[in-house]
């Protein structure tokens, strides 16, 4: 029988809704189920809810709680990792403090000023995820949820090479579906191609039917109710020629055009501080959900876009399928750096993922994702190796907060953050105060 | 409606299961078969055999039959290749004028002397094909069966960039074989294989989380075993992983095993002991092209069977062949894994860039989705690249008319170099020039005949 750890399962909404997937196949009945948690209460609550939800479909899964994390990874097949570092108290200081120099960020979790910072502080726990996999679990597949995906991603399959490890979003499958309803055509009759970075992929084959619906997205971006809805993205296409998945908010602050100054961002409707908004409401979310789950209330159970369960699914039973996922570039994308995480087309069976070979991104979109990529890089050799000078270069190469900050005000910037987030960055960028590339 | 045509469409036996196999399919059962042949003659039975499977079964599928090469392709959207350029004529020397040079093949039709020319004969009739695609089914994707599949694919992603994916069911073949050996249901075994076409290789083979090469390598210690596969077993043994294509061919891809008439009949041939294997003759020289000339007697019988029975019974259930499970997972947008021939741009790291590599793909509405392979043992890539040199300057003489590159192409065959010195390689090519130049427009400019 299988076994799947769920790191970090005190997300309780999401570990329901990866379980009602996985739940969904009667081949992945019985399943045995390793919820871990640092958090007694929240761990708790998601042994509830994975009752709940194994109940609800008759999955007979097994379902343990551990607080310890090395007994949740013991012998498991797949490790889902969904943990957050730092939480909502750490979110708020990667808004607060950039702001305080007038660096507007709208999610900051995966790049800029905030995706840094979430990064350092989680490398380190990434890096003991997967020393304790090679000893406990070796040969299984890391699904990595928890952002930013691709510093993530990246640090565990360059510190860690013999742990099997993909990064999952949802950004294809829920960009594929927007543009549908922007064109008015069903979803499932999409077919295209895309690749880049996590975020930052760029569809550059959009059919329906063998037709090209390009044209189509073209004129729906002429509708100004349809373009309301996603400025910046219809922006990007009109201005670099090809839609870009994930979503406006995310995509406003990865360039210097949208939120560079509050014209901007009322001219493109930029949500400053959603993510603040986003986080507060999980907090809410979360509290409810444990007062219906002692109540015996019941939820939804709705089969999520998430590709985890299928990758479980296909594994198991071979059955074949697409993906899209982040991974190493082994010169996938040609024209981006290699070694650097691309998202790219994932091919899933019994023997495992073997990503597709994408080929050159036309140059104008390489040239989009390859600065980030340059950051990620630069944050991870941060963490990996204790460098606190790759801090600052990654924090300076941000196109972002080139737009708006000085240099000096960057400097400053990262050191106000590194300090106000102490214990929980790696030892180097804390004690080793040079800053020599000031 | 879909409309699938097969070029060369009057190897009956092939024609009638790729086609019964469309037909099963419930995605594809309104569709139209549209057959090709140059030669009526075969066209004919092909046509009869395809027609009694739509009647049977009831079904509202299409089926017609020409000559016409345009007309058939005209608006199809998937074109499948099972022609054999210059017939049993051409292969037959193949084999017989190496034979006088000491090339001892046993299937000669995809390295070696014999493969180059049937490469280079090939060559020119595919390129035709897809100019004529360019026009008539633009956005076709062709599904190339003919052999040699590598040099073939190779040319037509060089010189036209076309959609095409190579097929064959070696990789399947031994799959259920290996299955066999090693005891467990075939539903249950998991494998990974790439390489070159007919010289890929099982990289991994498992059920659950058990490897199943250990229970292979036991099941070859058994006599009756071996005695299947003398050749594939050698190979395993001493490259470490099990190749695709069955012994009698995979032992003329090598300079080891046949390297004079002798060698084959002394110490080549009593190694095959199991009686299943006698499509090629228990890997004697020139063992398929007498299949194949057997072959013909039987289609004709069978036809007359046809004709007098007014159809036998249609097959119930699919064959293993790739070509249906593709062309639906493609019109449906469902998933399946193949393995196929694709050219090698990024997939496997230590082949040549743009070479032809088999390798699993994944299927669906977005088409032929190769994959890559990470790390791919080096003595197999170095073993490939010996067939890779032959296939690269094949598609380079096929492709510019130079007849150096036919005798460089041959020169460098492992077989050839084994067995032949160089002047000898070179009066073997100019009488192959020769007899088949009827067959070789490409080099009528180059050649002093």
């Amino acid at each position: 029988m299988i076994k799947i750890a769920f790191i970090g399962a005190g997300s309780v909404v999401f570990t329901k809704n990866l379980l009602t997937d996985v739940f969904k196949f009667p081949e992945l009945r019985g399943t045995t189920v390793a919820l871990h948690d640092i958090d007694p209460e929240r761990l708790e609550t998601a042994g509830m809810m994975a009752r709940w939800t194994s109940g609800q479909r008759g999955a007979g899964a097994t379902v343990e709680e551990h607080l310890d994390r090395r007994a949740a990874l013991d012998e498991a097949d797949f490790v889902v990792n969904m943990v957050q570092i730092g939480m909502h108290k750490a979110t708020l200081l990667d808004f607060e403090i950039p702001r305080r120099y007038g660096l507007k960020q709208t999610i900051a979790d995966s790049m800029g000023i905030g995706g840094i910072f979430r990064g350092l502080r989680t490398i380190p726990f990434m890096l003991d995820l997967g020393r304790e996999m090679e000893e406990l679990c070796p040969g299984a597949i890391l699904l990595n949820y928890t952002n930013p995906m691709s510093m993530l991603t990246w640090a565990v399959y360059k510190a860690h090479p013999s742990v099997p490890v993909v990064g999952l979003c949802h950004n294809v499958p829920y960009t594929i579906r927007e543009i549908a309803s922007y064109i008015g055509v069903p979803h499932e009759e999409m077919a295209y191609d895309g690749a880049g970075i996590n975020h930052i992929v760029w569809l550059t084959r959009l059919e329906c039917g063998g037709e090209d619906v390009y044209p189509r997205l073209l004129a729906a971006m002429e509708d100004p109710e349809i373009y309301a809805k996603d400025k910046v993205r219809f922006e990007l296409m009109r201005r670099f020629g090809y839609f870009v998945t994930e979503s406006s908010e995310h995509n406003a602050e990865y360039t210097p055009y949208f939120l560079r100054d509050d014209e901007l961002v009322k001219r493109y409707d930029v949500p400053v501080d959603e993510y603040i908004r986003r986080s507060e409401a999980n907090l809410v979310e979360y509290a409810k959900t444990r007062e219906k789950l002692l109540a015996g209330e019941s939820f939804p159970l709705e089969r999520s876009v998430e590709y985890g369960s299928l990758i479980v699914h296909s594994v198991v039973t071979g059955e074949a399928r697409m993906v899209y996922a982040s991974i190493e570039n082994t010169n996938l994308v040609e024209n981006l750096a290699r070694g650097c995480c691309v998202e790219v087309a994932v091919a899933v069976d019994g023997t495992g993922l073997r990503p597709c070979h994408y080929g050159e991104l036309p140059p104008q979109l390489a040239a989009h994702c390859a600065p980030h990529a340059a950051v990620q890089d630069l944050t991870v050799r941060a963490a990996l190796e204790g460098n606190r000078d790759h801090v600052y270069h990654a924090a300076m190469l941000d196109r972002h907060a080139a737009s708006v900050l000085s240099l000096d005000e960057i400097a400053d910037v990262v050191d106000e953050l590194i300090e106000a987030h102490g214990d929980a960055l790696p030892e180097g960028i804390r004690t080793n105060a040079t800053r020599a590339t000031r | 409606m879909t409309k699938i045509t097969f070029v060369g469409a009057g190897s009956l036996v092939f024609t009638r299961n790729l086609c019964s196999d469309v037909l099963l399919s419930p995605a594809l059962q309104d569709c139209t078969i549209s057959l090709m042949d140059i030669d009526s003659e075969r066209l004919c039975p092909s046509r009869d055999a395809v027609r009694s499977i739509v009647d049977r079964r009831g079904i509202k599928a299409h089926v017609e039959a020409t000559t016409d090469r345009e007309e058939a392709l005209r608006d199809a959207d998937y074109v499948v290749t099972t022609f054999q350029q210059g017939g049993l004529e051409a292969y037959e020397m193949d084999v017989q004028i190496p034979r006088r040079y000491g090339i001892e093949q046993c299937v000669g039709d995809t390295l070696g002397p014999g493969g180059v020319f049937r490469a280079l004969r090939t060559i020119p009739v595919l390129l035709d094909l897809c100019r004529e695609m360019e026009d008539l089914a633009p956005d076709a994707l062709l599904l190339n069966y003919v052999n040699p599949m590598a040099a073939n694919c190779w040319a037509v992603d060089l010189a036209t960039g076309r959609p095409c994916v190579g097929l064959c069911h070696s990789v399947q073949d031994t799959s259920e074989m290996l299955a066999e050996w090693a005891d467990v249901p075939y539903e249950e075994m998991v494998y990974f294989c790439a390489g070159i076409n007919h010289q890929a290789f099982f990289l991994k083979l498992r059920r659950g989380g058990e490897d199943l090469y250990p229970r292979v390598k036991k099941a070859v210690g058994r006599e009756e075993i071996r005695g299947r596969e003398p050749v594939r077993i050698d190979i395993m043994e001493n490259f470490g992983f099990f190749v695709t294509e069955s012994s009698g061919h995979a032992s003329e891809y090598m300079p080891y095993f046949r390297k004079n008439a002798r060698m084959v009949e002394e110490e080549l041939v009593p190694r095959f002991t199991d009686e299943r294997n006698y499509w090629y003759d228990f890997g004697r020289t020139g063992g398929y092209l007498r299949h194949c000339l057997d072959r013909l007697e039987e289609s004709r019988e069978e036809y007359a069977e046809l004709q007098a029975s007014g159809g036998t019974e249609p097959p119930t259930a699919r064959t293993h062949e790739y070509g249906s499970y593709i062309i639906e997972a493609i019109e449906k947008n469902t998933s399946i894994r193949v393995n196929a021939n694709v050219p090698n741009h990024g997939l496997i790291r230590n082949l040549p860039d743009g070479c032809c590599v088999e390798v699993p793909c994944l299927v669906d509405g977005n088409g032929v989705q190769p994959t890559t392979v990470d790390r791919y043992p080096t003595q197999l890539a170095a073993l490939n690249r010996t067939n890779v040199n032959v296939q690269e300057l094949t598609v380079e003489a096929a492709l510019t008319g130079d007849v150096e590159a036919v005798h460089h192409a041959v020169m460098l065959d492992p077989l050839t170099s084994a067995v032949c010195t160089l002047s000898q390689a070179r009066a073997m090519v100019d009488e192959l020039l020769e007899a088949q130049a009827r067959w070789l427009p490409q080099f009528r400019e180059g050649l002093k005949v």
